[in-house]
């Protein structure tokens, strides 16, 4: 997991992402819990 | 190493290195977008420390970061289920008989929920992290990469 951090690091600096107003988020759980729908 | 275990090395490093850090990155974004002043926060510490560089593994930057790391995982998405025993001996665990060659499942979910180790367990706090809650945790509170008795692979990073 040590590139999630050195890729959070990275893009944090650069972007800040922002949920689409209304876009709904529910979990999906397999093995690993995935979004239902694409996160916008 | 055999050709088995590394074959089995080289599917984990697709399954479990690649599914589990995109999935990690997108509800961290998610809640990031969530809490604007724990965003706010990784923004600054991440210009303080790295001041537009690219981090280096090893450096100094990530560590203040490992707490929004973390808390991402523990929340809303950690794989919920990849644990299982079996039993070797008749014993009770927790008030259940559970007789010899019984498989048991441990839920990761309900356990990075349970308030008995993370107080306020569905808040998104990262700096929960902060001073050294991972190292006083019994071993399996916490546990998103599994626990395996080998663990998987990307469990070993740090």
């Amino acid at each position: 997991m040590m590139e999630a951090v050195l890729l959070l690091a990275t893009i944090a600096q650069r972007f800040r992402l922002t949920l689409v107003t209304g876009h709904p988020i529910a979990l999906y759980p397999s093995l690993t819990c995935d979004p239902r729908t694409e996160c916008e | 190493m055999t050709d088995r275990p590394a074959a089995g090395r080289s599917h984990d490093s697709f399954i479990a290195g690649h599914e589990t850090t995109a999935l990690a990155l997108s509800w961290t974004w998610y809640l990031l977008s969530q809490h604007p002043d724990v965003e706010a926060k990784l923004w600054r510490r991440a210009h303080a420390t790295l001041g537009g560089r690219p981090p280096k593994r090893g450096g100094s930057p990530p560590v203040d970061l490992h707490g929004k790391r973390r808390d991402g995982i523990a929340a809303p998405l950690s794989a919920r289920l990849r644990i299982c025993r079996e039993a070797l001996q008749d014993c009770e665990i927790g008030g259940y008989a559970v007789p010899k060659g019984t498989t048991l499942f441990m839920s990761q979910w309900l356990m990075h929920r349970s308030s008995r180790y993370f107080p306020d367990p569905e808040a998104f706090m990262p700096d929960r992290w902060a001073d050294g809650l991972a190292k006083r945790l019994p071993k399996y509170a916490y546990c998103p990469s599994g626990a395996a008795l080998a663990s998987v692979s990307a469990a070993a990073s740090p």
